[in-house]
């Protein structure tokens, strides 16, 4: 072995060594790393604001009055409580990196009281539920991984059916009297769950492959890759 | 001086970038992983574990194992081994072995996206092999 390559393969050695480390022992690092990486409303920033004078005007003007939003918030943040007596209070860590799934994680664990199977709500609209629970983080799958099925019930008349989760949620199972209308409320109705968490709104409704239910899609109210911090119910 | 590391390095942290920004806007493309199998066709054994190593480090979202970690990690080395054995060019190797490579990371992790999805599969793909041939093309301009 040459002199030169001695050099390198202890490099090598070396940085393998860190690496392996920061990934068995501080994985936190990674994510805050990808957070920078990440800006964001990166591509909305760029649809709403790009070129015109105008936009950019109107840039401005709700930049200052969300500065003065923020003081008068921030005046009053120390006094927010990180928790209630039945929720507890996450901000979201990382989120999961590739398209298979819909979740990300929060840091709260069992040490901090959360459970698995618990409601994940943000801004009081259900977005998902606890699924792995470590001592100080837990995993969060949303309504839009494909794998999600919650009971739920749906408008006025408390209509039943299951939410199916995906790129575009949709309720399935919905009986074919049932008088579903857009803009219904929909509402979780699951064992386990708090009842009637609003999830989202009928967006429209059809029939399903097979002929024999109802079926609706929904629209929501927020952006889950916009989600920040969200409140775990206490217990499961 | 090793111009073509610097200019892995320098795809690593792009592909890094464009793929967390994307993905924060909803949009999924693994570049990483495209840039990961393309090095192993440039680099020796240790340097590829140094770059995978790194890309587990910066994609793993969960303090656990998880086995789509052990699949990332696994396909660069992979395509390594591919290329020790069968000593494809690069221009040919690097996309057969990003498709391959991703069809088996859809196939072991979520088979069934073929159905609900293929066009997220599609869009990953293509993105992916366009990004591949820039990292062809950067390194083989860069020299060693």
């Amino acid at each position: 072995m040459t002199p030169e390559r001695r050099p390198n393969i202890i490099l090598l050695g070396a940085l393998i060594a860190v690496f392996l480390f920061l990934v068995i022992f501080e994985p936190s690092y990674g994510w805050k790393i990808r957070a920078w990486f990440a800006p964001s409303n990166v591509m909305q920033g760029a649809a709403n604001g790009g070129g015109s004078a105008t936009g950019a005007n109107d840039i401005l003007i709700e930049n200052e009055s969300l500065k003065a939003e923020l003081a008068e918030l921030q005046t009053v943040e120390a006094e927010l409580p990180t928790s209630s007596a039945n929720s507890i209070r996450a901000m979201v860590y990382s989120r999961y990196p590739f398209d298979f799934k819909n979740e990300f994680l929060v840091n709260a664990g069992s040490a901090n009281g959360v459970a698995a199977g618990a409601a994940v709500t943000y801004g009081g609209v259900y977005v998902g539920r606890v699924t792995q629970v470590w001592s100080d983080y837990a995993e969060v799958q949303t309504v839009f991984d494909n794998n999600f099925k919650l009971a739920v019930r749906i408008g006025p008349g408390g209509y039943d059916g299951l939410l199916t989760g995906g790129s575009y949620p949709y309720v399935a199972s919905i009986a074919k009297s049932s008088p579903v209308a857009a803009n219904d409320i929909v509402v979780s109705a699951a064992s386990g769950t708090p009842y009637a968490l609003p999830i989202g709104e009928v967006s429209a409704t059809g029939t399903s492959p097979d002929n024999l239910f109802e079926q609706a899609t929904l629209s929501f109210p927020y952006d889950v890759n916009q989600i920040e911090t969200v409140l775990i119910a206490k217990g499961s | 001086m090793r111009y073509r590391l610097v200019a892995a390095i320098l795809l690593f942290l792009i592909a890094c970038v464009v793929q967390f920004s994307l993905a924060s806007a909803g949009i999924s493309i693994d570049l990483v992983l495209a840039a990961l199998i393309a090095f192993a066709f440039f680099f020796s054994f240790l340097e590829v574990l140094v770059f995978v190593l790194c890309g587990v480090f910066l994609m793993n979202w969960q303090p656990g194992f998880s086995f789509e970690m052990l699949i990332f990690a696994a396909l660069p080395l992979a395509a390594f081994f591919f290329h020790r054995a069968f000593a494809w060019a690069p221009w040919a190797g690097i996309p057969v072995m990003t498709v391959c490579g991703f069809a088996a990371f859809y196939a072991l992790i979520a088979p069934s996206l073929f159905v609900i999805d293929p066009a997220k599969i599609v869009l990953d793909v293509v993105g992916s092999l366009i990004f591949g041939e820039i990292t062809l093309a950067a390194l083989n301009r860069a020299e060693r």
